[in-house]
């Protein structure tokens, strides 16, 4: 374990394709090498719905990334989402037998103690995307972080669980293989995002990260420093293109161009006749554009979405508890002044957040689009470092057998 | 099916195992019986079997045997005809009743869609009734791979049934037998069948027999078997060890009537009966019933018992009973009408439109709708079913064809909110949804259809 290595990020979103190749060296920092971008085609709302063609685009993006960083590509962390992934968190408990040299809490301990924590009724054709450990309980004292070791009667646990209907997941990993590329481990998007986007020190105070993509709005709160809840919204920056175009008449790659160009999410700051002019070309016929009027359809979708996101959290935490506040990021959060409505609505401080804890040249990728497949590499960096911590033999043998989904 | 004015006080009918009779109709009936008799270690209740079918009678194990109609039938069975077997039944009714005088708990445990068991079982269950008998009915009702004659013929059998006994538990043969044996043969499968109810059977004669520390009896069985034209939801689960208590609901919840305690969340109370040898702790009830709590939702009534008997050993038993049928029991005031009109309309469906009664039951097993016995009306089961979480839309998209009948009225005047049923929050006219028409369309709870712009329906309200 003495040299670098050198993992692979990839995120099928629905407006790019991105590859990430990052180098974890010794130390534990990351450098990134390269990535390779490529629109995409034939995904909706974070799902693959024309397998050749997003083929076609995942093809491109792996050679650009290949060519860029001198890597040959064999297996890739890949990040997925979509709106049938859902989370809960669920609390198992056991109780560590009597008898001599007794009542100290193993390892096997907590794997049973897990087992249990994840013993939810999912729906039948669901299965475990993530388990999460959120906190130790043992006889009744509280956020205990490492248990073995202890004596104790009783142990609970609280596990945070990621879940998703397995066939649509494997259509994107079966899109992936295909290429052919092995996928190292399946990661929830925010999840992977939230590893380089929020600090621990953030985490600990409690954070909600929202990624606002093109086909979906993932979010993942922490409180207390561990995941509190998770989620995907289908709805991204693509609904607020097609918004305009809808109302507007305007073809969708104006639309798109008036979003990025022109649009902004508050209303306020417009001034009374401020008009923009789309100049006619063979298929279209100019149009004089109201500013407020572009403005009114962003801001209605957008704090749309906030509010949606906010009544979901509310469902079952406080957000007021989010001591750290609210950081955005997904190619969407580019929107101007995206941060003071989301202010608005949550009345929490806002900020776009950016990637910390890397190494090397990271100027020319602090990108919100880029957050997800970035953490991809910190998080393949964290399986893998707690990989060479388990040195059981029989549990890496286990984990194997485990599968794709079975352990995480 | 509930007639509580009949309902005897709950002190008479505890404890004395010889007021307690056991009865297998049929077939079926006397399977169950066999495995009761083999596996369940019942010592609170004496077996009988009724069969029109010699032979069978004779293979039984149980101790007390009659033949039905020995002239009528010759000793053969009544070959799939309920009107033969309900005259056999009724030439011996003398001798039933003999046998059932005195008996103050009554269980009649029958397959419905044969001869015997749906021709008989309503005759035996109204002797028993009239002998002064609180009496339990344990049906199940006919695989789909059976035919819609027999499907027939069980409903018609379960109509009558639900008048004649003070609570009816209904198995569905596809759900019990599909769920754990599905590549397994036929014969597996009916055993499994068997096994479950006869599971139900060794547990409520234990829950209402033995004595309890916390004690649950018939009223409270009553309770949780209140949704009339209820599906029956069981589960029974034994484990010993350092973590019984988490084994024992594990293997409950295990039990496929219950899908793995998913089931749990729609009932509005539930029967759960702890009971366990004289190691059992309160810290083990405790945990058991905290992990419990987390399938069932929050206002269901948990009717909680713990007996302590001192046969079981080491071991610590689990038997979880509820019913589902509409949309929660706190609707329904009148349950015994309510069972009637319910059955009135599953009669008047199956007259004018046979296909559509075939569709709702034979159909896939794993839709959620088809595990509802058939006398659940269609408007009824979209009403419960919208208490489940989101991911069942997807299941009930699949099986809108066949409830199209009750909505293509509702298409023509399409108005997406006005619609009560979860499955139609879906809108039929995808226009307005630009180039996400073709995709899947993202719609909230509330039934809004997020893929509109926001701002056109904003300017709406």
């Amino acid at each position: 374990m003495a040299k670098a290595k050198i993992y692979a990020g990839l995120e099928i979103g629905t407006s790019k394709i991105c590859v990430v190749v990052g180098e974890v060296d010794t130390d534990g920092s990351i450098k990134i090498l390269g990535i390779g971008q490529a629109p995409s085609r034939g995904v909706r709302k974070g799902e693959i719905v024309d397998f050749e063609t997003a083929q076609t685009c995942l093809h491109d993006a792996l050679v650009q990334a290949e060519e860029k960083t001198d890597v040959m590509i064999g297996n890739v962390y890949l990040a997925i989402t979509g709106s049938h992934i859902e989370s809960l968190c669920n609390r198992g408990s056991i109780r560590i037998p009597d008898g001599p040299g007794a009542n100290e809490i193993t390892e096997e301990d907590l794997d049973e103690v897990r087992d249990l924590a994840r013993d939810v009724s999912l729906p039948q054709q669901n299965v475990f995307l993530h388990s999460i450990i959120r906190d130790y309980y043992v006889d009744g004292q509280e956020k205990v972080q490492q248990p073995v070791g202890m004596f104790g009667k009783v142990v609970e646990a609280d596990y945070h669980i990621i879940h998703g209907i397995k066939t649509r997941m494997q259509n994107t990993i079966r899109c992936v293989r295909e290429i052919p590329i092995s996928v190292d481990e399946v990661v929830f998007s925010p999840i992977a995002a939230a590893q380089v986007m929020l600090s621990k020190e953030q985490k600990d105070r409690g954070a909600l990260l929202i990624d606002i993509g093109g086909g979906t709005t993932d979010y993942v709160m922490y409180l207390g420093g561990s995941v509190a809840q998770s989620g995907c919204i289908a709805v991204g920056g693509d609904h607020i293109t097609n918004d305009i175009s809808m109302v507007m008449k305007v073809p969708l790659t104006r639309a798109e161009r008036l979003k990025i160009e022109h649009g902004s999410v508050m209303v306020q700051n417009v001034d009374q006749d401020e008009f923009i002019v789309l100049e006619d070309d063979p298929h279209f016929s100019g149009l004089k554009i109201d500013k407020i009027m572009l403005n009114k359809i962003i801001n209605a979708r957008v704090s749309e979405i906030f509010e949606q996101l906010r009544n979901r959290i509310m469902k079952d935490d406080d957000i007021a508890a989010l001591g750290a506040g609210i950081f955005l990021t997904g190619g969407s959060s580019k929107l101007k002044e995206i941060d003071k409505l989301a202010e608005e609505i949550f009345s929490l401080p806002v900020s776009l957040a950016s990637i910390s804890s890397m190494s090397g040249a990271t100027a020319p990728f602090e990108n919100p689009q880029l957050a997800t497949t970035m953490g991809l590499i910190r998080y393949a960096q964290m399986i893998e470092a707690n990989k060479t911590e388990k040195t059981n033999p029989f549990k890496l043998f286990r984990k194997k057998l485990g599968g794709l989904f079975g352990d995480s | 099916m509930l007639e509580y004015e009949r309902k005897p006080a709950d002190g008479e009918l505890a404890l004395d195992p010889e007021k307690v009779k056991v009865i297998g109709i049929g077939g079926a009936g006397s399977n169950v019986l066999d495995r009761i008799a083999l596996h369940e270690r019942m010592d609170d209740g004496e077996l009988l079997v009724l069969n029109t079918d010699v032979r069978d009678l004779v293979s039984s194990v149980a101790e007390d045997k009659i033949q039905l109609g020995k002239e009528l039938t010759q000793g053969l069975g009544a070959g799939g005809d309920p009107d033969l077997g309900k005259e056999a039944a009724q030439k011996t009714a003398d001798e039933i009743r003999a046998a059932l005088e005195g008996k103050s708990l009554v269980f009649i445990c029958a397959g419905l869609g044969g001869g015997t068991g749906s021709g008989a079982a309503p005759v035996v269950a109204k002797i028993a009734k009239e002998v002064g008998a609180f009496v339990v009915g344990f049906v199940t009702m006919p695989f789909s791979f059976e035919g819609r004659r027999r499907l027939e013929q069980a409903e018609s059998a379960l109509a009558q049934m639900e008048k004649c006994t003070n609570a009816l538990m209904t198995f569905d043969n596809d759900r019990m037998g599909g769920l754990i044996n599905q590549k397994k043969g036929i014969q597996q499968a009916f055993a499994a069948a068997d096994h479950i109810i006869g599971q139900s059977v060794g547990a409520i004669t234990k829950l209402v027999a033995q004595p309890g520390l916390v004690r649950i009896g018939m009223d409270d069985l009553l309770t949780a078997l209140k949704n009339d034209s209820s599906r029956c939801l069981f589960g029974f689960g034994e484990a010993s060890g350092d973590n019984r208590a988490q084994e024992a609901l594990k293997s409950a919840l295990k039990n496929p009537l219950l899908d793995r305690g998913q089931m749990l969340n729609q009932s509005s109370s539930l029967i759960a009966h702890i009971s366990g040898g004289e190691t059992t702790t309160l810290f083990e009830v405790e945990i058991l019933m905290n992990e419990l709590s987390k399938y069932v939702n929050d206002d269901a009534h948990i009717l909680f018992g713990v007996s302590s008997d001192k046969k079981q050993g080491e071991s610590l038993s689990l038997t979880i009973i509820s019913s589902i049928g509409k949309a929660g029991s706190s609707h329904i005031n009148e349950p015994v009408l309510e069972v009637e009109d319910s059955s009135k309309m599953e009669e008047s469906v199956q007259d004018e439109e046979d296909t559509e009664t075939k569709f709702g039951l034979n159909d896939d097993s794993d839709a959620e709708d088809s595990v509802f016995s058939g006398e659940v009306p269609e408007p009824f089961i979209s009403d419960s079913d919208e208490e489940d979480n989101d991911e069942e839309d997807n299941d009930e998209e699949d099986n809108d064809e066949e409830d199209n009948d009750e909505e293509d009225n509702d298409e023509e005047d399409n108005d997406e909110d006005a619609q009560p049923h979860q499955q139609d929050l879906i809108p039929e006219k995808k226009s307005g949804r630009g180039r996400f028409d073709k995709a899947e369309p993202t719609v909230t709870d509330e039934g809004e259809d997020l893929d509109v712009p926001s701002f056109l329906r904003k300017k709406k309200k």
